[in-house]
């Protein structure tokens, strides 16, 4: 005995009332489940993300030599360089996911209309070799280079290039920087890196500049090192520089070890917004099978006529099933307004969270198995209900 | 008669526990998510001074290069144009000269280094300032004293306050008081311990790198001889690693703060600051300031927590959570009042007037929304235990807020109440005969 | 008591309108003791329920006491059930988690009595059905006739001017049954008005005057009464 969606839909609808609301939690919930699923997923993505380096195989070292920070530094870099396994050392100013990372705009020369923003970093000679960058076209910084020149030299990254120059060779070019007012030349192009931020959409847009030294006391060195050095490294680093000048502050680490405390802050996120995502779906679940259980002394009735009419044990297992895909999915429906708006507000924090169709899909399926979850006590119990119950006075 | 239906509400939760519990738990799944969120925001977003002050942020806008647009990490950064508006060592230094402030501080925070007298090396914050900081922000020294004022801008300098909590983890329980510690290659001594207050801590000490509370205080003319490093600085290739370099640059990166109680000290206080601006610029410095302004501490904060978007952002999926709770909470409280319509049907036949019925309803309602309070109020602090576990770097310890669990009970209740409202009218709308079985 | 000129009850679901009540006129006096007789179907429920203002009507005018109940909002037609009808149902309704006192203690409460008039109300409606002994037991720990006596002692704990009772004795055995009637005529002589719905002839004859009903309507309303005067 086959009933016709519209007859179950109808027949929702009459009973009690409490149709709507399942609907309206169903609408709300899918919203807020769609967006904070995607909100997590990009917590954990971001905290993964790739900055475009060999993250375990370089070293970021930071120091706080005792003596002239100049001499030291030079001193340190030479000696890191010299250490076994280790294919670049550079002393640097502003390394990636530092905390003074700052952007500027940067124009190709006498075109004002190809303003590009680039975040920047600064090292030395040293330091596109040291981050393991490929060269896309021109060349690396060379010894040569002088950071005073009147064309101080930069590298940019192919992104940049692209957006100031697009198609053409960027080698060679000038541009300019508005925010250091000077005009630079841009040496080479190398492939995409991350200065600041590990987030997902973080720009790829890099600008390297030549420094040959910072004048603050703390100094920074980035180190590449072959992959199977990259384990015993640290105290090696760490004894080299002790001999230069002992007992002073050294801190070595990888990229993967610096950037794994950011992990943990978005992962914590991750796991807090998946928490209130868990919250709601519970609560609309635990409202389904409550209610289901409790009223199974109304549907007994209803089935046990099914069932003398002829009704299968199967009929009656569909019956309730179908009823609950067609209560969710009008949930559903009438949840992708909502799921729009909140995207509107996601996407301000990160455009990469704005409202896409693949995620709706996601929550479609979400909420049609915690329907089918939900649906299965009461399509379990009424197909148990024998068909005599028909014929009982109650 | 309100005892009366207490005593039924009991009664009837009592009939079916399961499913009484099921209610409960439904509310006070929402109800913990909205407390733990609303605590955890009214933590880190509590206005640690509030009401009127008289202590302004002084900048002087000037055109650092900085792009309009710096792409999303803006947003996480929260500060875009804040270079924009921070005064050079060098203004600082010659604005502070001037007696218009009752008080004034200069102040910037960073990151160091410092070797302990026991040779151990930590890490940590440090905030170069003046002395007069500690009064303007109402930092209590618990201990000891901080420095003269002539100190301020002194580059031989060697004194420095230390943060209680710091000074914990550093000594231990030992006096910090007279011990000595070195950074930037200069010893200074305890001469004072200041009142640990994270929330304080983010007027004066912007901080991006994550949420370090802070470590040392020193004062500000020392910065040049430990070459302290500095924030949001550009064009060191030009300075060459002359030591003096800090003293002269140009670059913003030094916040100031200055008291004027009175109307006419702001006056003249701005007075001064268009004329300063002015002789800037016809000093024909290439980083000169375009306009001074005067911030209130309660526009700068507004300005400086950009996180409010997130703030509103997550209360606002909370309270999501919340309607969706209640949802729940009628749709169970529908399907139980419809099973006891015979029952009620019965009572209207004896004499209970709708009103009776409802009220009655209403009460059960609110029964459970005690015990989803109270259940909640579990769940929340669990939650906010777990926040606090997942988030290392906070800033502030997220904590259950009192005035914020109170206000979540009123809400659960009212939700309660609300969640009550139409199940409860249906079954008291009912016309006794539609149930009533005389047979 | 009861004076009811051309009711009309319509039942309507969708596109179907049934009429349970065509134009019923039937007028019972104070103190008289009416049974009301009728087949399944025609509409004897249906008067019970506007009778007791269970349910409202669409046409006519109904005087209950002398009372036009017409115009009276729920909170008045609800303080008119409480303090002048008392229902006997032939399936007790008793509220199953509640005792004997509790049971009847419910319509005290909706008339706002204090705790010590209530109790002795109760203890005194139970004296009159003999159940004393039996006040803290549930409904389900009582034989059918106690839960009927029960149920009459709960239409009476209010001291009701008018009894409505349906099968009082439907589910009882013949024992049973006819200690109720026995205690019903009792009530009847003290002064309360009964109107009961019955099939059985036997129990319509301890009424003073049957009334019919078919097709919703009255037949016979006008019959003489066959003892007791007809108080206006």
């Amino acid at each position: 005995m086959r009933s016709s969606p519209v007859s179950i839909l109808r027949a929702a609808r009459r009973s009690r009332g409490s149709f709507w609301f399942l609907v309206l939690q169903i609408a709300l919930g899918s919203a807020v489940v769609i967006e904070m699923a995607d909100l997590a997923v990009y917590f954990l993505r971001s905290g993964s993300a790739p900055i475009g380096i060999a993250e375990s195989s370089i070293f970021l070292i930071s120091t706080e030599p005792k003596g002239d920070p100049a001499l030291v530094g030079a001193s340190d870099r030479s000696a890191l360089a010299s250490l076994p396994g280790v294919r670049a050392a550079s002393r640097v100013a502003c390394p990636p996911l530092d905390w003074s990372i700052v952007p500027e705009t940067l124009e190709a020369l006498g075109q004002p209309d190809t303003a590009s923003v680039g975040w920047t970093l600064e090292g030395d000679a040293w330091f596109p070799d040291a981050l393991g960058l490929t060269l896309r076209d021109g060349r690396l910084f060379t010894p040569n280079d002088r950071s005073d020149a009147s064309e101080a030299p930069i590298l940019i990254t192919a992104s940049l290039a692209r957006s100031l120059f697009g198609n053409e060779h960027a080698a060679g070019r000038m541009v300019r920087s508005r925010s250091r007012r000077a005009s630079l030349r841009v040496v080479g192009v190398v492939a995409d890196v991350v200065a600041k931020g590990a987030y997902v959409t973080a720009s790829k847009g890099t600008v390297i500049h030549l420094s040959p030294g910072q004048p603050w006391r703390t100094q920074e060195y980035v180190v590449r090192v072959d992959d199977g050095v990259a384990s015993s490294f640290a105290p090696a680093a760490r004894a080299a520089l002790e001999r230069i000048d002992p007992n002073r502050w050294i801190r070595v680490r990888t990229y993967a070890e610096f950037k794994s405390r950011i992990t943990t802050n978005f992962s914590g996120g991750a796991l807090i917004v998946s928490l209130n995502a868990f919250v709601l779906i519970s609560v609309i679940l635990l409202g389904s099978l409550g209610i289901a259980s409790f009223l199974v002394a109304e549907r007994t009735r209803h089935m046990g006529i099914r069932r003398a009419l002829g009704g299968r044990r199967r009929d009656i297992v569909r019956y309730f099933l179908i009823e609950n895909f067609i209560t969710t999915n009008i949930g559903l429906i009438l949840g992708i307004p909502l799921t729009y708006v909140l995207s509107l507000f996601l996407s301000k924090l990160d455009p990469s969270l704005s409202f896409r169709w693949s995620i709706v899909l996601l929550g479609v399926v979400l909420f049609w198995i915690t329907g089918l979850l939900a649906a299965f006590v009461p399509a379990r119990q009424g197909a148990q209900v024998p068909p005599t119950v028909a014929s009982s006075r109650v | 008669m309100l005892a009366y239906y207490l005593q039924q509400a009991l009664r009837s939760l009592r009939r079916n526990p399961a499913y009484s519990m099921l209610m409960m738990l439904c509310l006070a799944l929402g109800v913990g998510v909205w407390i733990s969120v609303h605590s955890t925001v009214a933590s880190q977003a509590r206005d640690p001074m509030p009401g009127p002050r008289n202590l302004f942020h002084v900048e002087l806008e000037h055109d650092s290069g900085l792009p309009e647009r710096m792409g999303n990490a803006a947003g996480i950064w929260g500060l875009a144009h804040l270079p924009d508006l921070l005064l050079s060592y060098r203004q600082v230094s010659e604005l502070s000269r001037s007696q218009i402030p009752s008080r004034s501080a200069g102040a910037f925070s960073t990151q160091v280094a410092v070797q302990l007298d026991d040779g151990r090396f930590v890490e940590g914050p440090a905030t170069f300032c003046f002395a007069d900081l500690f009064a303007l922000f109402e930092i209590p020294v618990l201990s000891g004293s901080t420095w003269a004022r002539s100190l301020d801008l002194d580059p031989n300098a060697n004194v420095a306050v230390v943060d209680h909590d710091q000074a914990r983890l550093w000594f231990g329980n030992t006096d910090p008081i007279g011990r000595k510690v070195r950074l930037g290659g200069v010893e200074v001594t305890i001469s004072g311990v200041a009142a640990s207050d994270p929330q304080r801590l983010r007027l004066y000490h912007l901080w991006f790198g994550g949420g370090y509370r802070n470590g040392l205080f020193l004062p500000l003319g020392l910065i040049e001889r430990m070459r302290a490093r500095p924030v949001f600085v550009f064009g060191w290739s030009d300075h060459d690693g002359a030591s003096a370099a800090l003293r002269t640059l140009d670059d913003g990166f030094v916040h100031f703060w200055v008291e004027l109680p009175t109307e006419a000290q702001r006056s003249a206080m701005i007075l001064l600051l268009d004329s300063y601006v002015e002789r800037e610029r016809v000093s024909g410095r290439a980083s000169a300031p375009l306009r001074p302004t005067l911030r209130r501490l309660d526009d700068w904060r507004r300005n400086a927590h950009q996180l409010y978007a997130g703030y509103r952002m997550v209360e606002m999926l909370s309270l999501i959570g919340l309607i969706a709770s209640c949802l729940s909470l009628v749709r169970l409280l529908m399907a139980k009042f419809q099973i006891r319509a015979p029952e009620v049907s019965v009572r209207r036949a004896l004499g209970a007037s709708r009103r009776a019925v409802f009220l009655q309803h209403i009460v059960e309602a609110l029964l459970v929304g005690v015990g989803g309070a109270l259940i909640g109020l579990l769940f929340a602090s669990l939650e906010v235990a777990m926040y606090n576990a997942a988030l290392p770097d906070r800033t502030v310890d997220f904590a259950l807020d009192l005035g914020q669990v109170a206000s979540g009970f009123g809400v659960t209740l009212l939700c309660a109440l609300f969640a009550g409202l139409y199940p409860a009218w249906r079954i008291c709308s009912i016309p006794p005969a539609v149930y009533l079985r005389w047979q | 008591m009861i004076r009811m000129t051309g009711i009309k009850k319509v039942y309507t679901s969708g596109v179907l309108a049934m009429e349970a009540l065509a134009d019923l006129s039937l007028h019972v006096g104070k103190g008289e003791f009416v049974a009301i007789m009728g087949p399944s179907g025609s509409g004897k429920t249906t008067f019970l329920n506007i009778a007791g203002l269970l349910d409202s009507f669409d046409g006519g005018d109904y005087l209950l006491d002398d009372i036009d109940v017409r115009g009276l909002g729920d909170d008045e037609q609800s303080r008119l059930r409480n303090q002048k009808i008392g229902f006997v149902f032939q399936s007790f309704n008793l509220i199953p988690d509640l005792d004997v006192f509790d049971n009847l203690d419910v319509p005290l409460r909706y008339r706002g009595l204090h705790g010590a008039e209530r109790r002795r109300r109760i203890e005194h409606a139970l004296e009159q059905v003999g159940l004393t002994a039996r006040s803290r037991h549930l409904p389900s720990q009582l034989s059918g006739g106690q839960q009927q006596r029960v149920a009459i002692a709960r239409a009476l704990v209010g001291e009701p001017k008018l009894i409505l009772a349906d099968e009082p004795t439907g589910n009882l055995d013949s024992v049973m049954a006819r200690q109720i009637m026995e205690l019903l005529q009792k009530i009847n002589q003290q002064g309360t008005t009964i109107v009961m719905v019955t099939h059985a002839a036997e129990l319509a004859a301890r009424a003073h005057r049957k009334l019919h009903i078919l097709d919703g309507k009255v037949i016979d309303p006008q019959a003489r009464p066959r003892r007791a005067a007809e108080a206006i």
